[in-house]
């Protein structure tokens, strides 16, 4: 196998393993990341939630938002594979646009 | 009607109505959309919570007391597929209700960290950080051209795309929040500063389109944060700590570590300082933050600090890790 292949296999094992990222944090009890709350928690944290915030906070509907898949189901095993359809959703897109961009930026003549 | 879930807990409901008991509280949240993925508060226009002994509207995400038993039934008038009066159930909505007494309750969260979302971030200073970094993609995209070489190309792909799946990893500090890597410094390290500010822009731009992970409006900000800070710093200080070593020595991996290490901290740096100006920049004539409410003296230490004590070490292992992997099978790709 090339170096490439062998790389982009091992991409695929990060897509597999990726549900550590919501496994781990549920372990260790971790909250969200610090500066990513909804309006809700900072609203609870500051007493208020501020004016902009809520005009800015819905600026954008994602299809697949928090890398949930439509139809997985509520306990951890659910959004475990949730997770991971989006690692590989995200992944072809990430690879995809890298592509498009790539043949659009890049003009070898020679080498 | 379901079941009260015991104090604690958090439930989800698909049906459209409950019974709140006297004596407990609630935080409810519901959404309206077409996709289900988990309960969100979409906020608080066009979505009504209506009962058959109290009606009114139950604001979304705020606690609400309960002294007197009653039915409540969800309806929304913003659901496409319902009508109004009709129940969320029938949309496919569903409803998530935290119960508890007297307590806080735990939220379950599935945050990354660093990706600024939507509303923490005033005009000032998102139309300053697209300013910014847009001229840099452009930069980037020529000198692409320029220095890339042809067998690096298909690793574009392919850093783009670690660069995305590594950022789903979030590692937890104990009780605290989370974070995770970026792999800037790595694709820095291997085909150079301007592919690793595009594939970083790439991945951040996906993220933030397709999974709202980081705003749109914070996206030149991220983009800037993650890519340009993370690939010029980590290529520069690697460069500097590298220079005149052997392709395979260890002054390599060790060089890559410390670049990644430093470079991840400057990017938490500029995330903390660009959240931390707001309640200094943007405020109502009454002097109420506008957007982040969370000043400088707060922002930056939460930022800096845990990528310092935590998040940092993991970028710098899994740049070192990848850069020894290239030592041993693939050396002149060392040579960006």
């Amino acid at each position: 196998m090339t170096n490439l292949k062998k790389l982009w296999v091992a991409i695929g094992i990060l897509v597999i393993l990726s549900p550590l990222g919501i496994i781990l944090p549920k372990l260790f009890n971790a909250e969200g990341a610090w500066g990513e709350w909804g309006l809700d928690k900072i609203g609870k944290l500051t007493g208020f939630v501020p004016e902009g915030m809520k005009r800015l906070r819905e600026s954008w509907k994602a299809p697949f938002p928090d890398y949930g898949f439509p139809g997985q189901r509520e306990a951890l095993g659910g959004q475990s594979m949730g997770y991971v359809v989006s690692a590989i959703v995200g992944v072809a897109f990430v690879a995809g646009m890298m592509y498009l961009l790539t043949k659009l930026l890049v003009r070898k003549k020679n080498k | 009607m379901p079941h009260i879930p015991p104090n604690g807990k958090t439930v989800y409901y698909k049906t459209a109505s409950f019974t709140a008991e006297s004596g407990m509280d609630y935080i409810i949240f519901w959404e309206s959309r077409p996709f289900i993925t988990g309960c969100r508060c979409v906020g608080g226009e066009g979505h009504h919570i209506f009962s058959h002994t109290d009606p009114g509207y139950l604001p979304c995400g705020m606690i609400y007391s309960v002294d007197e038993s009653f039915d409540i039934d969800f309806w929304s008038k913003a659901c496409l597929f319902a009508g109004r009066n009709r129940c969320l159930g029938t949309c496919g909505n569903c409803v998530q209700v935290f119960v508890f007494q007297g307590q806080e309750p735990k939220e379950s969260a599935k945050e990354k960290m660093m990706h600024i979302p939507d509303g923490y971030l005033g005009p000032a200073t998102y139309g300053t950080m697209y300013a910014i970094t847009v001229p840099f993609w452009a930069i980037a995209a020529r000198k692409l051209n320029k220095t890339l070489k042809t067998r690096q190309v298909p690793y574009l792909s392919l850093g783009a795309a670690f660069s995305f799946v590594i950022m789903m990893f979030n590692l937890p500090i104990v009780g605290g929040t989370t974070g995770h890597a970026t792999g800037a410094t790595l694709i820095a390290i291997l085909l150079g500063p301007w592919a690793a500010m595009i594939a970083v822009s790439v991945a951040l731009i996906i993220q933030a389109l397709l999974f709202g992970d980081g705003g749109i409006t914070a996206l030149g900000a991220n983009c800037f944060n993650m890519g340009v800070i993370g690939g010029l710093a980590g290529y520069g200080i690697y460069r500097i700590i590298a220079v005149g070593s052997d392709i395979r020595s260890r002054r390599r991996w060790i060089a890559a570590a410390i670049a990644a290490y430093v470079s991840l901290n400057l990017s938490a740096l500029a995330a903390g300082i660009e959240i931390g100006i707001q309640p200094m920049l943007e405020k109502t004539p009454a002097g109420q933050p506008l957007y982040s409410p969370f000043p400088l003296s707060i922002a930056v230490p939460a930022m800096v600090v845990e990528h310092l004590l935590v998040f940092g070490f993991a970028e710098a292992l899994v740049t070192a890790l990848v850069v020894k992997y290239f030592q041993k099978s693939d050396p002149s790709m060392l040579q960006a």
